[in-house]
């Protein structure tokens, strides 16, 4: 008995010891070799790339730094510190970026330079793999020049947003050893990128860009290329840090690729997840993102650049009737564009209300808002397209052609604002002037940065504001770099944070 | 001779019992007097040995026990009952050691809380029973959500990691749980017999790299104790909470008044600002909003048992309802029920079956209700003081959040947390079952047989209904209705175990040996489904994702299945009861260690030497030195080894997953331990234990540069050191028939520090928006240490440039020392300034880079903890006092900085100020924001001392009761309490409690309310009276 019972432990104790299978595999997510073995998931893998090029739009990164560039170009205002908003961005004379891994809003620096880091490692990824492919398909041979775009898309941003960045090897060079790298290079890497999406769009004119990709946009090649050209020039434009690098841009390629750039709006449909244009939508907020009075002087110069410093004021003298009273350009946009909403109380008198208050707020975009930013979201206008066409035309001193864009009456300045035609005898200066104030008015809340982009090339952000991030502090530290910030009127220098030679506030 | 020799055969066997309940005695040495043979008695009290002679006398002795003497006379059974030694108080343990074994014989600290203490005021869960009872626990209830479960720490912080579990191992009547499996909310505090509390890696070593927090050990009722009876136990708890304290904040404004002392609006009806900025202007209507929000709710409890045990089959039933409602109106009350059964069979002599199980069911509020913006708490302080929250909205919904913030600036962006509390349907459903089938047979008088199977299975339903017409701050007339949304989450969790265990246990002579062999088998499994929606719901009233347009529809699952198996081998030598010595090793295999390290062996060798046994010291009952030395340790999260790359809606994000790790180990805790135990003057205990611990290996996620193509990777990458000293003593001041006077006190202290780290240092958030990464993991830094700006508090700070001016002031750089001086509140500010809209105050910036300076502001770790139970009764009135309380260790308090900046905090109400030395909002503005960066203005100490629990009893005698007549007679007692729990605190802390642990933020802080303590919007614990009632028939 003694014996058929040691028996029966053995047998149960070795019976449970074989019986577990400790190699279990993830049942949740897929590894890197298991995605790229199958060719199939190609078109899925770019899809996930091109949603990283638009990911820092989303509200995961609570608007990004793309609101907070825009308030400290004073095209945004109010007196709510989300993000630091109004104590780094907005307040006046302009404080130095905290960054620092404690900095409570690291996390809106990081998300988008982790995005789009990340973006150019996964196109690398594809592109390495498609382009081992000597026989490509057009399918595939549109799907690589997709992964061009978005690495170029990718490495644009960094390089406008961030004053480094790296330029991860196409090779994948597994010896590769991170190196920071001055942002002209990244951008210089943007633009070829941008360049080779170009020659293999072109290359397959029948390819349609599939409904998986950027949320059934739909493009054509031609599309495509074109809004390669578009960018191109965008990204070109907007790297200059100052007028000095401004006027240096090579205006000759901009025109040349304004010129095939697109010729309809580029509209992606946010699904609020893979997609999102949060600062976007966020405009229906009818207390929130306001219109600094820097834009809505564009319709009324009368209007001042500030309220009067002066927190007491028993009741805002700058009502709709004053825009629309003497010196009002007449620009039908006011009414199309923006809403003015006569409560101001929610700036707060200790936050430098009486500088940064505005009655006027963007209502473009309130259908966006009332569907909780599902739906047609805009990222680039046509019309910005024209700009940087009727820009380059000005800046090679073609002022006729510059003038006949923004006289063409399927332009918004005349077929929205219903302005008359500008005279051909305006210099060179008004009519940049007009072309900037035409983006003010345009484009603020589409593209990333755009009015930041805009102010910095005309060296006209206050002093002491930043002209570029710093790499954040997080990924400095991980590398073993030394952390370092710009801005804060200490740090003046013109060429990290902005000397004010020619602010707008002069 | 025929006759000797017959007798030479004989066997005799019994049961070993205590006298004062019945229950059984494991390791009682049996002897046979004047011989070295003999026996110890299994967990069931049993023992069976030979003798030799007719005349034979056995010899029971048991630390704690009067020693008995009784002869055989020739029987073959032979039952004792032994009475309690009230000098030698001993009480068997089952946690940390292969087999129940005496305190008295353990070489490592461990502590116990009998019926006795646990019956004077049965707490809200597992975690409070431990308050102020044993030393070494630290108790936190982070949250005042009714439903939610204190959180456990035992000794110090043996994980960085916040995606590490943090919290001891809860076992359940052996029933291992799942990690962070809510087991403690989950029982029903009348169940429970005792609970044991095995602090450190040492003692938890016997279940390796389940345990490098510890363990904790709930064992619940059973019938088994009872002789051939059974009884009845109804008892019935209802009382309020209620808030312990109003947080004070700002009684002024700065708008101007009219002739009636209203606010003064313009002509759209918005309000015009004082023409200073000095908030100092009375409210001409003030609600109290936290007395709106915050009210007295009920909450009660009813409980019924019923014990038997018939001889062979024994059992405990019991089934309760507990409702609490709460402080907050509106929010649902969270309802429990509960229904056990333990029943415990003996077959024969030798085989023993028991079944332990429990089914509870609950639902409750999500803890969804803190933070700001988002949650409930913080809003009720961001409200104007003049919007009446019980308004009505444009379209007739009551509790007015459509811009209830337009009422002047503050609270702006707030919502009416009375609307979200009645109108944000967030809940959470829990329903679990736990079993366990425990059988013993005994194969030999030497050799025992163990099988053991376990079940845990939990399902939690989230879901959270905005409806079709939920309104929020940005709701107009134009807009109404857009901010519907649907969440539903169904999470099941599993854990099947099995174990085997073969004990071997003989005494040669004095020599009392034991060597048990185990072998247990895990299976876990965890899945979870949730669909939600990302725009707006189709019809109102619809709570189904039917409502749901098709394109918003989202959806995301997640299955972890993970396994282990483990074997171990202890060996326990007892000599002469004075001189213990016990070795452990155990191998554990886990399918959550990488593929290149599934196994990992754990061990601990133990000693206690006592001392008293050998050495007669005057007045001295028992003296013990133990020593341990032991490993233990912490499993990596399921998705840790794994290569990951994120599937998302379909789409591959190639480069932004998780690098796999085959080469990822379990964190092991190796610690060494020593301790005295001493009973002295026959009603003093006390116990003393110095623990050093290191947690190698430490299991962290880390980040990699975005060149790599992945975000992170799970390294070991660190290790953390931890110092313990812990004492309790335990004594009798009064003993007499009467009157009788138990006092425990318990004390610890505690530190951690992070000794090595293979990754960047980096931070912890304290939570919510607008808040910091401030704790600060680095090497050579305490877990704890919070890091943030300094603002200039003392010329002596103030450095001069080459140029003759200040050069480490932010935002100065053309100004001398001399312009500068300290003003009232001690911060430097430019002379004459004070008083003044420029008066502003100034971080410390880096002279070269002007950066700002950012250093060591503050340590969330106490310095101390300690507690003192009191029990205190005269005949049948009996009181118990609990008094706890963590001295030193600072907060972040996030919620003032939040506060000062919204123009909250009473700081800024210059009211109580003479003209002219009243400061302007642009400072408090400056010197509450600084970047939103913390810093050290805002750091509080967190010392507090809490009233805990006070209870008056009186037990009615049988006596008493059968003059109310027939149906009084019927029970055996009853007894009345009236019961207070968190009654008050004392504290300098500014907040509502110090009792926080942010909530929140994308890094999660609440892991650790221990060693992370920001306030931010926590739900602050509430103080409860209860009455209640108890019968037993």
């Amino acid at each position: 008995m003694r014996f058929k019972s040691i028996n029966l432990i053995v047998t149960i104790t070795l019976l449970f010891s074989s019986c577990l299978d400790l190699d279990i595999p993830n049942p949740n997510d897929p590894t890197t070799e298991t995605v790229l073995s199958d060719p199939g998931n190609l078109t899925s893998i770019t899809s996930g790339i091109l949603n990283g090029v638009f990911g820092p739009y989303s509200p995961s990164s609570f608007y990004g730094v793309n609101s907070s560039l825009e308030w400290t170009a004073d095209h945004t205002t109010m007196t709510n510190n989300v993000l630091s908003w109004w104590s780094i961005f907005k307040t006046e004379p302009r404080q130095q970026l905290t960054n620092s891994i404690s900095w409570p809003n690291k996390a809106s620096m990081l998300e988008p330079w982790n995005q789009w880091n990340g973006t150019v490692v996964n196109a690398n990824t594809v592109i390495r793999t498609l382009e081992e492919n000597e026989d490509l398909t057009d399918e595939l041979t549109g799907l690589l020049a997709a992964n061009y775009f978005a690495r170029g898309m990718a490495l644009g941003y960094i390089g406008n947003v961030f004053d480094k960045g790296y330029i991860v090897p196409l090779s994948g060079d597994p010896a590769y050893v991170p190196v920071l790298v001055p942002y002209a290079d990244v951008v210089e890497e943007a633009l070829s990128n941008l360049e080779r999406a170009i020659e293999l769009f072109d290359e397959v004119p029948d390819f349609v860009l599939p409904d998986e990709l950027l949320n059934g946009l739909g493009y054509t090649s031609e599309e495509m290329a074109a809004l390669c050209h578009t960018y191109y020039a965008h990204i070109l434009v907007s790297s200059a840090r100052n007028a000095t690098q401004n006027a240096a841009t090579d205006w000759a390629k901009i025109k040349e690729h304004a010129q095939a750039g697109i010729d309809l709006d580029f509209i992606i449909d946010a699904d609020g997840s893979n997609i999102t244009h949060a600062f976007q939508y966020g405009s229906g907020i009818f207390w929130y993102f306001r219109v600094d009075h820097r834009v809505m002087r564009h319709f009324n110069p009368n209007l001042p650049k500030r309220f009067p410093d002066n927190a007491t004021a028993p009741t805002s003298p700058y009502t709709e009737a004053f825009l629309k009273g003497a010196g009002y350009t007449g620009d039908k946009r006011l009414d199309a564009y923006f809403l003015f909403e006569p409560d101001l109380s929610f700036y707060n008198p200790a936050r430098d209300a009486g500088r940064l208050r505005s009655h006027y707020r963007i209502k473009r975009y309130d259908a966006l808002f009332e569907a909780q930013g599902i739906g047609a979201s805009v990222f680039m206008y046509k019309y910005a397209n024209q700009l940087l066409l009727a820009e380059a035309e000005a800046m090679t001193n073609n002022l006729t052609a510059a003038i006949a864009i923004l006289n063409d009456p399927a332009n918004p300045r005349k077929a929205v604002g219903d302005l008359p035609s500008l005279a051909t005898t305006l210099t060179k200066q008004e009519v940049l002037d007009l072309i900037f104030a035409e983006r003010d008015i345009e484009l603020g809340r589409t593209d990333f940065g755009l009015p930041f982009f805009d102010m910095r090339r005309k060296s006209a952000l206050q002093r002491g504001t930043l002209l570029h991030l710093p790499v954040p502090a997080d990924e400095l530290v991980t590398q073993g770099f030394p952390v370092y910030t710009f801005g804060g009127v200490d740090s003046a220098d013109g060429v990290n944070t902005a000397d004010g030679s020619n602010s707008w506030l002069n | 001779m025929g006759s000797v020799f017959a007798f030479a055969q004989s066997k005799v066997s019994g049961r070993v019992t205590s006298a004062d309940d019945g229950s059984a005695l494991p390791g009682v040495n049996v002897l046979v007097k004047g011989t070295t043979s003999g026996a110890v008695t299994d967990t069931d009290g049993r023992y069976e040995l030979q003798v030799d002679k007719p005349d034979a006398v056995l010899l029971f002795s048991f630390i704690g026990f009067v020693s008995e003497e009784i002869a055989v006379a020739g029987r073959t059974t032979l039952d004792v009952s032994l009475k309690q030694d009230i000098t030698q108080l001993s009480e068997i343990v089952i946690t940390g050691v292969a087999e129940g074994t005496s305190t008295k014989k353990i070489g490592f600290a461990i502590g116990k809380i009998g019926e006795k203490l646990l019956a004077e005021v049965p707490a809200v869960d597992a975690g409070n029973a431990l308050r102020g009872k044993v030393s070494g626990v630290q108790i936190i209830q982070q949250s005042g959500t009714q439903g939610t479960a204190a959180s456990i720490r035992l000794r110090g912080a043996t994980t960085i990691s916040n995606e590490v579990n943090q919290e001891p191992l809860i076992i359940i009547d052996g029933i291992i749980t799942p990690p962070g499996s809510s087991s403690l909310a989950d029982i029903n505090m009348n169940d429970v017999e005792s609970i044991e509390v095995v602090k450190g890696a040492a003692g938890a070593a016997l279940y390796g790299s389940l345990a490098g927090n510890g363990v904790v050990q709930i064992i619940t009722k059973r019938g088994s104790k009872l002789n051939n009876a059974t009884t009845f136990t109804f008892r019935s708890e209802a009382g309020i909470s209620q808030m312990q304290r109003f947080m004070k904040i700002n009684q002024s404004h700065n708008y101007q008044l009219d002739g009636n002392g209203q606010i003064a609006l313009d002509g759209s009806g918005n309000p015009l600002n004082d023409p200073n900025t000095i908030i100092d202007n009375p409210w001409p209507l003030r609600y109290n909003h936290q007395k709106e929000l915050f009210e007295n709710r009920g909450f009660y409890s009813n409980y019924f048992s019923m014990a038997s045990n018939s001889g062979n089959t024994s059992y405990f039933t019991s089934v309760d309802q507990l409702s609490q409602g709460g402080v907050i109106e509106g929010l649902r009350a969270f309802e429990r029920s509960n229904i056990r059964l333990n029943v415990d069979h003996r077959v024969n002599e030798k085989f023993n079956v028991s079944i332990s199980s429990l089914y509870t069911s609950s639902n409750g509020p999500a803890v969804a209700s803190e933070g700001e913006q988002t949650g409930i708490v913080y809003e009720v302080l961001r409200l104007s003081p003049t919007a009446n929250i019980r308004d009505v909205n444009f379209d007739g919904q009551p509790y007015i959040t459509t811009n209830i913030g337009k009422v002047f600036n503050i609270g702006r962006n707030s919502n009416n947390p009375l609307y979200r509390a009645y109108n944000d349907k967030n809940t959470v459903d829990r329903d679990r079952i736990l079993g366990n089938f425990a059988a013993r047979y005994d194969i030999a008088s030497w050799w025992k047989v163990d099988g053991q199977i376990s079940y845990d299975r939990s399902t939690r339903k989230r879901n959270r209904f905005l409806d079709k017409k939920y309104l929020n701050i940005n709701s107009s007339e134009a807009t109404p209705y857009s901010n519907s949304s649907i969440f539903k989450e169904n999470v099941l969790n599993t854990a099947k175990v099995y174990s085997f265990t073969n004990t071997f246990s003989k005494a040669f002579g004095k020599l009392s040996t034991a060597l048990s062999l185990r072998y247990q088998a895990e299976d876990y499994l965890y899945e979870e489904l949730e669909v939600s929606s990302v725009s707006n719901l189709v019809v109102d009233g619809i709570d189904q994702t039917e409502n749901i347009p098709t394109d918003a529809i989202r959806s995301t699952s997640l299955t972890e299945i993970f396994r282990a198996q483990n074997y171990f081998a202890n060996l326990r030598l007892d000599y002469d009861s004075k001189y213990i010595v016990e070795g452990l090793i155990r191998r554990d295999e886990s399918s959550l260690f990488g593929a290149n390290n599934r196994t990992r062996t754990f061990y601990r060798v133990s000693g206690a030497y006592r001392l008293s046994q050998d050495i007669a010291i005057p007045g001295v009952q028992e003296f013990k030195l133990r020593a341990s030395y032991g490993t233990s340790g912490q499993r990596p999260p399921f998705n840790a080894q794994y290569e990951r790359v994120p599937l998302v809606n379909g789409s591959y994000l190639l480069g932004t997953g998780t690098k796999g790790n085959p080469d990822l180990k379990p964190s092991t805790i190796s610690e060494f331990e020593t301790g005295i135990n001493v009973d002295f003057l026959k009603r003093f205990s006390f116990e003393f234990t110095y623990a050093q611990a290191t947690a190698d290996d430490q299991i962290l996620l880390v980040p990699l540069s975005a060149t790599t193509g992945y975000a992170n990777q799970w390294q070991n990458a660190g290790s953390v050191e931890s110092k313990t000293f812990e004492w309790s003593l335990n004594t009798k001041i009064a003993d007499k028939q009467k009157l009788k006077w138990d006092v425990g006190i318990v004390g610890s202290t505690t530190r951690s520090m992070v000794t090595k780290l293979n990754r960047s240092e980096f931070g912890y958030e304290g939570g919510g928006v607008g808040s910091a990464s401030f704790f600060r993991i680095k090497e050579g830094e305490r877990i704890g240490a919070i890091y943030g700006g300094v603002i200039a508090s003392s010329l002596s700070e103030l450095t001069v440039g080459e140029n003759g001016f200040v050069n480490n002031l932010e935002s100065v750089t053309d100004r001398p020392l001399s312009d500068f001086t300290i003003n009232r509140d001690g911060f430097v500010i430019l002379n004459g300034t004070e008083f003044t809209p420029a008066e502003r105050t100034y971080n410390i910036v880096d002279a070269t880079s002007r950066a700002r300076v950012e250093q060591k502001i503050g340590d969330s770790t106490p310095d101390f903890i300690f507690g003192i139970n009191n029990t205190i009764s005269y005949n049948r009135l009996s009181l118990y006092v609990l008094v706890d309380a963590q001295i030193g260790g600072d907060i972040a308090n996030v919620n003032k900085q939040n506060m000062m900046f919204n123009e909250i905090a009473t700081e800024v109400d210059q009211a109580g100020y003479p003209e002219g030395q009243r400061k302007h909002g642009e400072y408090f503005s400056i010197l509450s924001n600084s970047g939103a960066a913390p810093n050290q203005f805002f750091i509080e100490d967190g010392t507090f001392t809490t009233l805990r629990e006070v209870s008056l009893s009186y037990t009615f005698s049988k006596d008493v009761l059968s003059k109310i007549g027939k149906v009084g007679s019927a029970f055996k007692d009853a007894r009345l309490s009236l019961t207070g729990r968190n009654l008050l605190t004392f504290t300098n802390y500014s907040g509502w409690t110090p009792e926080v642990a942010a909530t929140g933020g994308t890094d999660g802080v609440n892991f650790n309310p221990f060693n992370f303590r920001a306030d931010y919007g926590a739900v602050p614990i509430f103080r409860t009276y209860a009455v209640s009632l108890q019968l037993r028939f």
